[in-house]
């Protein structure tokens, strides 16, 4: 399951989850709208999602502009601009760089115009910084010149010094910097630095700003024409887009350019221009009449009147206590609630009470940074604005109730400080109690009863309880912080003191482009090794380890209790995520196809992401090789014969029970020469402590082929590959390899691959567990393909969105590479 | 929800007219000369006197009422 396809399918089930609440596709039901309410699901409900800030779409001069544009040019005037433009583009263009007091050119959209300006704007040897959160749109004309090999990273939300840190680095090898942001960011309200911005770009003359200002049009500035130029003129290393379509109150989207050449380039060569159809006539007519508005003093009146409303908001949060994630003065509001699941609750309960809001939600945010994001225009009363606060109070604290969550942790998922009087829920400790199961949490599995361990999660893989123990004494005391991780074991109880669920946890410093393209984390090693070793790296809690694979959550699913015990577990992740300071959570593996679990994780805010198949051999009834060989398929069993057969000879297989030192050392060169080859299963190269271990433990067998000397000589013999393999009562776990390339002619790979599976067979094993990655090769062997999927959680997502925004130079297939593991 | 004085006068003449309507109760009125009409709301937990033009019936201003007999200089009659 590809990452792209699971992303889809998150959206998918949210959207989903959404429409089956009735909270989005909605329709208005109003024959005729009037002013700030309609009717939807045949309810009156006000409207606090317009963008339309200033309340002009119902000026019945533009209305009267609009119907005069039809009458003059008819509904369409449907020609490409590169050929011929309505007279209306014209008048428009003129009021609007009148409006800016910079040239303008209007495209049909603002992300129409992201896409005409943006590739013809950028040259490939520029490089592009994106904030965190600029608009989506902005993001998808960005993705139009990567293939180009243009040089695209990402900085966090607004931190400047961040900024001029990659710009120093940068302009060593560009000389152009684009840096692009929102002028007023369309989730959370909050404006860009603009003062900043303008010091940096006067400071360093390879920058230059690429704006969207959409939100921030109207309501600001002189003329209306935008909060960053409400702050600073227009910069001759910047261009700005707008949008027509929200405070304007009109449609279609400008580019406000420092110079006319740039105008007439974009023109010229800007994709949608080229082929996109223009502005219908009624959006330009009323375009027109909404510029001389712009440009008539009654503007700053409108604007006024904006500002007294967002004012008194301001105020109504404050006094209600709600969880207001900015306070500024744009109409954009953020309520934080968390989790998915509250913020529905919340968002359904005041449609019911008649206020139209919107969800913020992943993935235009966080996944456990939902919220209540809701606008205000200048069309809302006082009373409307209090009316909607006071229901907003009174449902979030009993959505909280019923969604068995805590204001506190709300503050802690936005990193926000809780106001003190507020910090007196005991929600879920009550919870805890009615639910009448015991948690049960241990910092060792030394401290858990052998036998229960081994008998709800023995048989799984590596993670037995002395599999665990070694775990424990090799990832403990190690110079660098990735090679110390910290674990905690989970039990659930019911009254009788059976368990329901058991589970363990490592918190552990990974890299977060582990699952990447192998072409993006060569780009990141890269940084690691000029910059800083951890760069893109997260303190994840693990369920179950990196170095453990397979299911790692025994759940009674037969259990009548198994969902509240699972809200319970949920509930423990979060607090262990709180104490062992992690900012990302990875819940693994589960089954694909498992719409229950997807439900309820989805409500928890985590995202359902594809993991590296597993491959497993479960058939080892046979006798001989040649009995084997028939539990093939045809084309493996001609593989089988030319690949393994064939060189089989040549190596001598030998199970070390007492390694030397030197043999130990040389084992793990064996091993870094896979690791550092392979960049598609990204992970931190293990220390020796863990193959010097490893040699001493009796559950451990290190596999070897030798090559065997044409001189026939012993000590002329080589080494060609290393197995390490974990054994239980039941299961072979081949776990991590070591590979001399100058054998690959003798395909000592797949001859590993089949010792492993003669020597699982001669322990008696019911199962041989491959492991991941190198699917083509295991399934030769008849292996069986386990697709898992995980469940995620960042505390921000900004990691992942740099990841997203890097350009893949050149995809590595992985499905056939060697791995570790 | 309750605002105090200071914040209640944060807000331009309208917006505390809107307040008025929304969250004021009257108490009484008094007339300065012929030209004026003076009333007085009890908004929140303060006092406040709205003057009107009598000609227009157009709010002048909203003045705080910071002297607690202020009441005396009402004549309910009027």
């Amino acid at each position: 399951m590809s990452k792209h396809h699971t992303f889809i399918e998150t959206l998918e089930q949210l959207g989903e989850d959404l429409r089956e609440k009735g909270l989005i596709h909605l329709t208005a039901e109003d024959r005729v709208l009037e002013h700030n309410s309609f009717y939807v699901q045949k309810k009156e409900v006000i409207n606090f999602g317009s963008c339309s800030y200033l309340g002009l779409e119902f000026d019945s001069r533009m209305k009267e502009a609009a119907k005069k544009a039809i009458d003059d040019y008819g509904t369409q005037f449907s020609a490409s601009r590169a050929y011929v433009s309505p007279r209306y583009y014209a008048e428009l263009e003129y009021k609007l760089t009148e409006i800016f007091d910079a040239p303008t050119l209007v495209a049909p959209t603002t992300t129409l115009g992201h896409i005409a300006t943006i590739p013809v704007l950028i040259r490939d040897e520029d490089a592009i910084i994106l904030d965190h959160l600029v608009h989506n749109s902005v993001q998808n004309a960005v993705n139009l010149v990567k293939p180009r090999g243009v040089h695209v990273e990402m900085v966090r939300h607004n931190k400047m010094d961040m900024l001029e840190d990659r710009i120093k680095k940068l302009r060593q090898k560009h000389k152009r910097i684009w840096y692009m942001a929102d002028g007023i960011y369309s989730m959370y309200g909050e404006a860009a630095p603009i003062d900043i911005i303008f010091e940096l770009m006067d400071k360093y003359t390879e920058l230059y700003f690429y704006v969207d200002d959409a939100h921030g049009m109207s309501c600001f500035g002189k003329h209306g024409r935008g909060y960053v130029l409400s702050k600073k003129p227009m910069h001759e290393r910047m261009l700005m887009a707008t949008s027509l379509n929200k405070a304007y109150a009109s449609g279609g989207g400008v580019l406000v350019c420092p110079n006319k050449e740039m105008v007439v380039k974009i023109k010229s060569c800007g994709a949608p221009f080229l082929s996109s159809g223009p502005m219908q006539p009624a959006a330009l007519g009323a375009a027109c009449a909404a510029a001389d508005i712009h440009l008539s003093d009654e503007i700053y009146q409108l604007q006024g009147e904006l500002q007294e409303n967002i004012k008194y908001t301001n105020l109504m949060l404050k006094k209600y206590n709600l969880p207001s994630v900015n306070e500024n003065n744009s109409p954009v509001f953020f309520v934080a609630a968390s989790l998915p699941k509250l913020g529905f609750n919340i968002i359904r309960r005041l449609l019911d009470e008649g206020f139209y809001t919107n969800i913020g939600v992943f993935p235009t945010v966080p996944m456990k940074n939902t919220g209540i994001r809701f606008t205000i225009t200048r069309l809302h009363t006082f009373k409307q604005i209090e009316d909607m606060i006071t229901a907003m109070a009174y449902h979030y604290s009993l959505a909280l109730k019923e969604e068995n969550f805590t204001l506190e942790q709300v503050y802690r998922a936005f990193r926000m400080p809780m106001p003190e009087e507020q910090k007196s829920d005991k929600v879920l400790q009550q919870l805890v109690s009615l639910t009448q199961l015991k948690v049960e949490r241990f910092r060792s599995v030394e401290q858990i009863n052998k036998e229960e361990w081994d008998g709800l999660l023995g048989h799984r893989g590596t993670f037995n309880s002395k599999g665990l123990q070694f775990l424990e004494e090799v990832f403990a005391n190690n110079i660098f912080p990735e090679n110390n991780w910290e674990f905690d074991y989970i039990i659930i109880r019911d009254v009788a003191n059976k368990p329901i669920i058991a589970t363990f946890f490592t918190a552990a410093l990974s890299k977060d482009d582990m699952l990447s393209p192998g072409s993006i984390s060569k780009q990141i090693e890269e940084r690691r090794i000029t910059d800083d070793p951890h760069y893109l790296c997260s303190k994840t809690l693990f369920m179950g380890s990196l170095l453990t694979e397979g299911n790692h959550l025994y759940l009674d699913k037969n259990h009548p209790q198994w969902k509240n015990a699972m809200q319970l577990l949920l509930n423990q992740i979060a607090q262990l995520a709180e104490k062992r300071q992690t900012t990302v959570t990875n819940l693994r593996d589960f089954d694909l196809e498992d719409s229950e679990m997807d439900s309820l994780m989805l409500d928890n805010g985590y995202f359902k992401i594809g993991v590296p198949e597993n491959h497993v051999i479960e058939q080892l009834e046979w006798n001989n090789q040649e009995e084997f060989i028939k539990t093939l398929s045809a084309r493996s069993k001609k593989h089988f014969k030319q690949d393994i057969r064939k060189y089989e000879n040549k190596f001598e297989i030998k199970i070390h029970a007492k390694p030397t030192e030197e043999e130990v050392n040389y084992w793990y060169k064996l091993y870094l020469n896979v690791k550092h080859r392979n960049l598609d299963l990204n992970t931190f190269t293990l220390p020796f402590k863990v193959f010097q271990t490893m040699a001493e433990d009796k559950d451990w067998e290190i596999l070897t082929l030798g090559i065997k000397a044409e001189s026939g000589k012993e000590e002329d013999k080589k080494t060609a590959a290393v197995m390490f393999c974990y054994k239980n009562e039941k299961n072979y776990n081949f776990m991590l390899v070591g590979l001399d390339y100058e054998f690959q002619e003798y395909n000592a790979y797949r001859q590993a691959i089949y010792q492993v599976i003669l020597r699982a067979k001669e322990l008696g094993m019911e199962k041989v567990r491959l492991g991941y990655s190198a699917s083509v090769e295991k399934r030769k062997f008849g292996a069986k393909v386990i697709t898992p999927i995980a469940y995620v959680q960042a505390k921000d997502n900004y990691n992942f969105e740099v990841l997203g925004a890097m350009t893949v130079m050149k995809e590595v297939k992985t499905n056939n590479a060697v791995n570790t593991r | 929800m309750q605002l105090t004085q200071g914040e209640f006068f944060q807000f331009n003449l309208q917006s505390q007219i809107q307040l008025i309507k929304k969250d004021g109760i009257f108490m009484m009125k008094r007339l300065v000369y012929d030209t004026h009409l003076v009333k007085l709301y009890k908004i929140y937990e303060f006092y406040v006197e709205v003057v009107l033009k009598r000609t227009s019936n157009k709010v002048v201003s909203i003045e705080p009422v910071i002297n607690g007999k202020i009441v005396e200089m009402y004549d309910n009659t009027a």
